[in-house]
């Protein structure tokens, strides 16, 4: 084999520019199809590594979504309903509401999160989620307008820095920053003001409306147990279950990593045309070959080679620049994914767009590369070995 | 040029696999792209009729969208009668309807399905009678509170046996009689929407005078852009904040038309890397070509051609492959554009078109060419500048 690979090399240095542009088709193509996947991969990375940190044993109930509006049909009843069922610890009410925040002179609409402080804390405040306080302190129960901000409200959505002792005003109501969040990534989190759920309740005359209810479930319950008797349980208060889902952290994950899986399918596939072109390119070339090296073809017929011989010295030189394409391509791909990934943390915000070249998309672009060299050569290689040596030694 | 171009294709004609790969490497990037756009324009188009139908004295008042994209989901404080009564005080106002609009549920023949409702006044039908369009039947009265009219996709698609008019159907539980049927609109949201006077929707959720959304029609279209301001001035003082936003017809179609041209320009430009592999295929075979016909450039030199003559001869060919390349991609393009509309229609609804105007046309030629062009230039200099002497000696 080793033989192979050595004439291969010295086939394609004979003709350094066409091997060149031959290889610079397949690197162009494996370049794109490795940077793009590269962006749905580190997608779904980074929303698995935020959901774990959530951990595993949480149950979602969310309101379905009406014109991008909640306009929930879910109540603080029905959260302690659902803290009833067997196997839930305990459940955090949540209420979502999209508010006029006025800092200064400025106003913005910002999104406002209302929780029960000691609830949320355990459930997904805390460290263990990514909230961490940067300055100032948590909320208490019974804080009436109070509110901690995410790191980016405080720095980015005002010209101005929001500090510990700073008055928002939300609808036009004052409200006292006692503390602000180090970043944690997410922008979800980090651009979100949280305050008392009764409080925010009270200024949007949402009465006893949740928009999210989390359950933890006891240690050792059976979490899908658990979520079927609070899906049955909610079913019986509502009447149907067609407004609400129940989900495990699992099921969203899940969920959202089909969108991802989406993008990966869409954007890397669209990148393979190139790739498809490139293995045309590849085609192209040793069917030059082959027609340039017809005499040589016939001397080694002549001299004993077997067709399957002649077969593999070309199908060697087309795997040859499939995988040396690829080993390029994956290399320059990676360098187009980090230059992504820079260039979206600075003009998007951190953890909008991430991008991670994994060692499956390594082996897949470098495996896919070498199939394409193989079967960009097998016609080639054919019409080599069919070539009658007579006649070839007389060309 | 005629003289030229006859050169070019007979020396096409002669390795006959080598243009024909060489040409395919063109054809498929120019093939998927004009089907991309195609795709991108037709959503553009078929939006922006909707909107014009629309007309250009209608105001859209809604939650703020821009946060509905993403996370979990948040209410917003609704509009309601009080909002209605300070804008209809307003100047050039000519009416106002309030849209009254959540997911639902629809039981027929004891199966369930999910819909949205939609709470509307029956004037609203005399501004959009381009689109609620009565199929079958009649639209309902403000005063039938337990009378809907069903949307095309509701009555026609949801269940084996259509809904006809005159039957009973449960909404959310409670029993309501079909008195009409709308033609598609051609957008699912709306297909898949039931119709019902607006009292009897804010009953149905025991909703107060809630409003989603309102329709502002304007006297006088000049002042559109006026009214809009001052709307949202007024708004914005009695709700205590912005958290809403307000748009124009003509806003919306700019919006939606940014972010349509965005995508397909991002998707489109993938695809297009495969052509600038196709131009390196080009560059390839055109190097061999000059190559294989050094002798011949000599001869052709010896008797008098001009450098000029030489570099004219192969950039004419290299041209000719990418024109050609790019005009088999175009119809090929357009054979797969009009089988995506084709599948579009049957599962999306006949508002799916694609579009293939005469701008694509001549981009797609046009770019094809220039890739032809320029990846001809170095070996058509190569060839222009062989020394004769030495292109005649050449074996």
């Amino acid at each position: 084999m080793l033989d192979y690979i050595l004439f291969s090399v010295k086939n394609l240095s004979h003709h350094k520019v066409r091997s060149f542009l031959t290889l610079l088709g397949v690197i162009i193509g494996i370049m794109a199809v490795v940077s793009m996947i590269s962006i749905g991969s580190g997608m779904k990375a980074a929303l698995k590594e935020q959901l774990e940190q959530l951990g595993s044993d949480k149950i979602f109930i969310i309101p379905r979504l009406a014109y991008g509006t909640a306009a929930t049909t879910l109540t603080d009843e029905d959260a302690d309903a659902i803290e009833r069922v067997a196997g839930v610890a305990f459940v955090s009410p949540l209420y979502s509401v999209a508010g006029d925040v006025g800092f200064r002179n400025e106003r913005r609409i910002v999104k406002i999160y209302g929780i029960d402080p000691e609830k949320a804390e355990a459930t997904f405040g805390g460290g263990a989620s990514g909230y961490r306080l940067l300055k100032g302190r948590w909320l208490q129960r019974g804080d009436r307008y109070k509110v901690v901000v995410g790191y980016g409200v405080a720095s980015d959505v005002f010209s101005r820095d929001v500090n510990v002792g700073n008055t928002l005003k939300i609808h036009g109501v004052g409200f006292e920053v006692v503390g602000v969040f180090k970043k944690t990534g997410d922008r979800e989190k980090d651009y979100t003001i949280y305050t008392n759920l009764d409080t925010i309740r009270d200024i949007f005359g949402a009465g006893n409306k949740v928009t999210l209810i989390i359950a933890r479930i006891d240690k050792g319950a059976d979490i899908d147990d658990v979520r079927l008797r609070i899906e049955n349980e909610l079913e019986k208060r509502k009447g149907s279950k067609e407004n609400f889902f129940v989900m495990t952290q699992k099921e969203i994950i899940e969920r959202v990593g089909e969108a991802y899986r989406v993008v990966q399918v869409v954007f890397g596939g669209l990148a393979a045309v190139s790739l498809i072109v490139g293995a045309i390119g590849i085609a192209n070339t040793m069917i030059m070959n082959v027609t340039e090296r017809t005499r040589e073809i016939g001397i080694l017929k002549a001299t004993g080679a077997s067709n399957a011989q002649v077969m593999k010295i070309f199908l060697t030189d087309a795997a040859f620049l499939g995988l040396a394409g690829g080993c390029i391509g994956v290399a320059m791909g990676y360098l187009i994914s980090l230059a992504i990934n820079t260039a979206a943390a600075r003009y998007l915000g951190e953890g909008v767009l991430t991008t991670a070249v994994t060692p499956e998309l390594v082996l897949f672009a470098l495996t896919f590369s070498l199939v394409i060299g193989v079967v960009a050569g097998l016609y080639p290689a054919y019409r080599a070995l069919r070539l009658n040596p007579v006649e070839a030694l007389r060309a | 040029m005629i003289e030229e171009l006859s050169y070019a294709i007979k020396n096409m004609t002669q390795a006959k696999l080598r243009t024909f790969l060489t040409v395919l490497g063109i054809v498929i990037g120019i093939a998927i792209i004009v089907a991309m756009v195609s795709i991108g324009e037709g959503m553009r188009t078929s939006i922006t009729q909707q909107l014009d139908a629309l007309g250009g004295d209608k105001i859209m008042i809604t939650p703020p969208q821009a946060f509905a994209a993403r996370g979990t989901p948040m209410e917003f404080k609704p509009f309601d009668q009080a909002d209605l009564r300070a804008i209809k005080s307003l100047p050039n106002v000519k009416d106002v309807l309030p849209i009254f609009y959540r997911p639902g549920t629809i039981e027929y023949m004891g199966e369930k399905k999910e819909i949205y409702v939609t709470g509307v006044e029956r004037r609203g039908a005399e501004y959009f009678r381009q689109f609620y369009s009565i199929r079958k039947g009649r639209y309902f009265n403000d005063n039938e509170l337990k009378s809907v009219n069903l949307g095309y996709r509701v009555a026609e698609k949801f269940f084996d046996k259509k809904i006809s008019v005159g039957e009973v159907v449960k909404i959310n539980q409670r029993r309501f009689k079909v008195v009409g049927v709308f033609e598609e609109i051609g957008n699912a949201e709306d297909d898949s929407s039931v119709y019902m006077p607006l009292k009897a929707a804010q009953d149905l959720y025991d909703a107060g005078d809630e409003i989603t959304m309102l329709w502002v029609i304007a006297e006088n279209e000049n002042a559109v852009k006026t009214l809009a301001k001052k709307i949202e001035d007024v708004l914005e003082k009695r709700r205590g904040g912005k958290d809403f936003e307000v748009f124009t017809t003509e806003q919306l179609a700019e919006q939606i038309a940014t972010v349509i041209t965005i995508i397909t320009f991002v998707l489109g430009g993938i695809a297009g890397i495969s052509i600038i592999v196709g131009g390196v295929i080009i560059m390839n075979t055109m190097l061999t070509s000059v190559l294989e016909r050094t002798r011949e450039i000599g001869v052709m030199k010896a008797i008098g051609a001009t450098d000029a003559m030489v570099l004219r001869i192969f950039l004419v060919e290299s041209a000719l492959i990418g024109a050609l390349g790019g005009g088999i991609g175009l119809v090929l393009g357009a054979i797969i554009s009009k089988a995506i509309e084709y599948v579009g229609q049957v599962y999306i609804g006949s508002s799916f078109i694609t579009v293939i105007d005469r701008k694509l046309v001549l981009g797609a030629l046009g770019f094809s060419l220039l890739v032809g062009v320029l990846s001809g230039v170095y070996p058509a200099y190569k060839a222009a500048k062989l020394n004769p002497i030495e292109a005649l000696r050449y074996e």
